[in-house]
């Protein structure tokens, strides 16, 4: 043991030696400590919005959430937005969005990791294991729920999951996960963190299998590597520098056609991006930001009982440039204005019925301004205009929010909002012929999806008890929703895409946060949803695409010596289960963790055992998603 | 405080100085007195130290006050001054690599060491063979007392009830000031005492889990520009506010800092020297803090975590 020890010593020391870990040292105190300037790091642009001023209702799962959850995959910290629904497609394909959950895609959100879209244009929708980080890369995950096209732009229709990530100075040293449980889950992250004062950098490789539902043939492994390296040019320019690159294969099968065999599947992602801050004062910055995301997925099989193969392979670009100005004019006037470019491109000859590419160049021009009228009341107002170059005219979509403090603790707020998304290309272009037969062709222009949300809002806050309440009531209607509409009533091909549905959402949404000391946490959200849906061609594809009642809990605390125990419950009442109009019942999961953390040669340990959906809950579906419970254990060390 | 009133009080404290010169000495032949102000750099903030300074040192019908400015080459300069005639009465040092060449010194002059931290004077100047001599050196440091932290704490954040405080190896000896402080402000204080090999990173993280602001004590292991960012960032996280000890950290994201500018320590330093200059045996008082102070608050942090702080915005008690 002891020289076990004495090796994590040494081990620890070459970390430090490696990776520039600031250690102490007596070093006399001088008036430069005093006079010197410092970089600035929180400045306008990276300050967040309180929750008492955003315009719409917002949720941020934070790090001691994310530990305590269980979940091993980022979709499913979705479940503790209220309103939000999770599903699984498959073992791989996890499904997440906001009061509507039509189809395993979930298009209608806009997803950012950084500040980066990580919408795939090839196909119109999130592919969660493909995001390039990790759950152990998160700080944080602020969940904006409701449409803000004013700030995020095309498919924040329903609402934006923004996924910030560890800034790298807080991942100094080196840190090493695994997780080992039933059902062939194996997990691995290493990470390493280091620089100089203006440089930060840290790479983490991760990788996981998992052998997917029991009775599909959807096992999955997925090699990660990320890199970020934030510097600090001078005292008001900073860089910061994101790669990820992401490696995943699949085994894909069709519970509903034999016509499909198991068959595998590789899916390669890459993304790179560049921020460049500069800080003109506390209250003023410019910000340059450029990303290129390219996917690409290998999906090739044999036409069952037939010689036909057929290359379902799909691949797609994106580059968006874009400019954002952050300002303070006056002591209660904020306001932010900017403008981006973007094309994607999508090459897929199965998909689009042409081997060259398929491209769509779009513009946005967008500003927003948060102004305090007066001592108790804000006015939020933003509007964001698009063009795109496959649909006709000039795209607007504003915002406009009042904010009243009734007292320093309660807030009310009333709000109208829109958004849009725009088709994408396979929507729009889309030409799919199999063994000269036409399966789905295009049918002319498609007009954007669009929404306008109303929202009343209550935020107070409970100091005395240590507590909030945040409730949301809400009515939402969304036009021109598209979907596959088929050549007849009877369903027969060929299809289509079609602006064929309008639907109309309302309900209620609360949470409730308690922390009465810093041992125990309690976060309960409640989410009552009723959805009316035109659904022209099936009856329930968006009417029961959302439970009408929901709920999640979950309960941190801590005891004594490290000790800490999680209690995570998640309600769902019946709703469509994806893919088809079967109802999937009404479902309860629990997860349950219990973790010790301590020292092991001066180094933080933590060890702990999660059981996933303790009760054993599962629905029989068609699409034969069974999840039965599941135990892993997992320890974590860190060398700092 | 206003401005206003600030500049009557500084205008009267004048007049009462001239006066008490004018009265003093009324039949005696005009003296010259010669100052030299040895600056540490010629930087911005040594250049407005010095500039303040001269506008204390006013000269008058009795006394002729001559200022003589070093920034390099300390004692060389200060040899050629006598060599030219010019013997200095006093010699003001602002920053703490003047005060360290300065002690080295042969002459007996007095010595008002200015501009540097307490720790620094009381460490390696207080007890130099220099100094040992009575009433020969005094200062003004740079930092405020614990006291006036907790003071203006409790007064801008009225609903605080638990500060979190990183101490380190030169910040170490603070800790029975600030553990007075907490009994008389009712805050409860939880300290970490960073060793050696601890990332301040990470204790800045553990104590902004349990804390509602972190102030932060200078010592420059654990605040400097390499550790200020990740500290800033950890707090941030928790959604608390840290409280700084110079405009750098208000620049860069705390709440806001207390601290003395270059020019509000001048003019103590000034005010030190008249009353030394005033006094018969031309003797320096005791070390003393900054009287004067600004409190800097960063607008942006403020509404972003909605402190609701007590002062519509940055304040100057002078």
């Amino acid at each position: 043991m002891h020289k076990q020890a004495s090796c994590l010593y040494a081990l620890t020391g070459l970390i430090a030696v490696l990776t520039g870990t600031p250690q102490l040292q007596a070093t006399e105190l001088s008036e430069d400590d005093f006079l010197q300037d410092l970089p600035v790091v929180l400045s306008a642009t990276r300050l967040v919005q309180d929750k008492r001023d955003a315009p719409v209702a917002t949720t941020v799962i934070d790090r001691e959430m994310i530990d305590a959850s269980g979940f091993t995959e980022i979709a499913d910290l979705l479940r503790y937005v209220p309103g939000f629904v999770v599903n699984y497609d498959s073992g791989h394909v996890q499904a997440a969005s906001y009061h509507m959950l039509n189809n395993n895609l979930a298009r209608r959100m806009q997803v950012l990791v950084d500040g980066r879209s990580v919408y795939i244009p090839s196909l119109l929708g999130v592919q969660w294991i493909s995001l390039g980080i990790s759950i152990e890369d998160i700080e944080r995950i602020e969940v904006i729920r409701g449409p803000n096209a004013a700030s995020y732009g095309s498919n924040s229709l329903l609402g934006v999951i923004s996924i910030i990530t560890r800034h790298a100075s807080q991942d100094k040293g080196v840190m090493a996960k695994i997780n080992a449980g039933e059902n062939n889950l194996a997990e691995g992250f290493l990470r390493l963190g280091g620089g100089s004062e203006n440089l930060d950098v840290k790479v983490t490789a991760a990788y996981r299998q998992d052998a997917g539902f029991v009775e599909r043939y959807d096992s999955y492994q997925v090699r990660k590597l990320n890199a970020r390296a934030d510097y600090q040019a001078d005292l008001n320019d900073r860089l910061t520098f994101y790669a990820t690159f992401n490696d995943a294969k699949v085994q894909e099968d069709n519970v509903f056609s034999r016509d499909i065999p198991n068959h595998p599947a590789n899916i390669l992602s890459r993304t790179f991006q560049m921020d460049w801050t500069r800080s003109l004062s506390a209250n003023e910055d410019l910000k340059f930001q450029y990303y290129r995301q390219c996917y690409g997925k290998q999906n090739r099989y044999q036409h069952a009982g037939t010689p036909l193969f057929i290359d379902q392979g799909r691949h797609s670009e994106r580059d968006d440039f874009e400019f954002q100005h952050t300002l303070s004019p006056l002591d209660n006037l904020n306001m932010v204005w900017g403008a981006g470019l973007r094309t994607d491109q999508v090459f897929s000859e199965y998909y689009l019925g042409q081997t060259p590419a398929r491209t769509n160049r779009s513009y946005r021009l967008f500003g927003s301004l948060a102004w305090n009228i007066t001592a108790s009341t804000l006015l939020n107002a933003g509007v964001m205009l698009e063009k795109y170059q496959i649909t006709a005219g000039t795209e607007l979509s504003p915002m406009l929010s009042l904010n009243h403090y009734l007292t320093n603790t309660d807030t009310i707020r009333v709000s109208a909002s829109t958004a849009i998304r725009s088709p994408g290309l396979i929507e729009e272009y889309t030409d799919v012929r199999v063994g000269g037969n036409t399966i789905a062709y295009d049918a002319g222009k498609l007009a954007p999806e669009r929404i306008l949300a109303y929202e009343v809002g209550y935020l107070g806050r409970f100091p005395h008890y240590r507590a909030s309440l945040d409730l949301k009531l809400y009515h939402e209607y969304i036009r021109n929703l598209i979907s596959l509409a088929a050549a007849d009533a009877a369903g027969n091909l060929p299809y289509h895409f079609a602006n064929q549905d309008n639907a109309e959402t309302q309900g209620l949404e609360a949470t409730f946060s308690f922390k009465p000391n810093h041992k125990l946490r309690l976060e309960f959200s409640y989410a009552h949803a009723h959805i009316q849906a035109s659904d022209v061609r099936n009856t329930t594809q968006y009417t029961n695409s959302s439970p009408n009642d929901s709920f999640s809990l979950q309960i941190i605390q801590r005891f004594i010596q490290g000790y800490q125990g999680s209690l995570n419950v998640f309600y769902h009442s019946e709703m469509k289960q994806l893919a088809t109009e079967d109802m999937r019942s009404a479902n309860t999961r629990i997860n349950l963790r219990l973790g010790k953390t301590f020292k092991l040669a001066g180094n933080k340990t933590d060890v702990s055992f999660t059981v996933q959906n303790l009760l054993n809950e599962f629905e029989t579906t068609r699409l034969k998603n069974v999840a039965r419970r599941r135990i892993y254990l997992s320890l974590k060390l860190e060398f700092r | 405080m206003d401005k206003i009133q600030q500049r009557f009080c500084s205008a009267c404290l004048l007049i009462f100085l001239y006066i008490s010169l004018t009265l003093s000495n009324p039949a005696q032949a005009k003296d010259n007195i010669n100052i030299v102000v040895v600056l540490s750099k010629n930087t911005h903030p040594y250049q407005q130290f010095h500039k303040q300074l001269e506008a204390t040192l006013i000269s008058d019908e009795q006394r002729s006050i001559k200022i003589f400015v070093i920034h390099s080459d300390i004692i060389e300069s200060i040899s050629e001054l006598s060599d030219s005639g010019i013997n200095p009465d006093f010699i003001i040092a602002a920053g703490t690599r003047a005060a360290q060449e300065l002690i080295k010194l042969e002459t007996s002059t007095p010595i008002i060491f200015s501009l540097l931290p307490g720790s620094s004077y009381q460490n390696n100047i207080q007890n130099s063979r220099y100094c040992r001599i009575k009433n020969r050196c005094s200062a003004v440091y740079l930092e405020q007392p614990i006291d006036r932290q907790f003071l203006i704490i409790k007064k801008g954040l009225p609903d605080i009830r638990s500060l979190g405080i990183i101490l380190g190896p030169s910040s170490a000896i603070m800790r029975n000031s600030i553990l007075r402080a907490e009994k008389k402000y009712g805050i409860d204080v939880r300290i970490e005492l960073a060793e050696k090999g601890n990332n301040p990173i990470i204790l800045a993280d553990s104590l902004s889990k349990t804390s509602e602001a972190l102030l932060a004590i200078p010592d420059p292991d654990i605040y400097n520009r390499r550790t200020a960012k990740g500290i800033l960032i950890s707090t941030y996280k928790y959604q608390i506010p840290l409280i700084g000890y110079s405009h750098g950290f208000v620049h860069a994201g705390a709440l806001f800092s207390i601290y003395s500018t270059p020019e509000q320590i001048a003019s103590q330093t000034g005010m030190m020297l008249m009353q030394a200059i005033l006094s018969s045996q031309k003797e320096l008082p005791l070390p003393e803090y900054p009287h004067a102070y600004t409190v800097e608050i960063n607008p942006a942090v403020m509404r972003s975590l909605r402190s609701r702080i007590n002062f519509d915005k940055s304040i100057s008690d002078n």
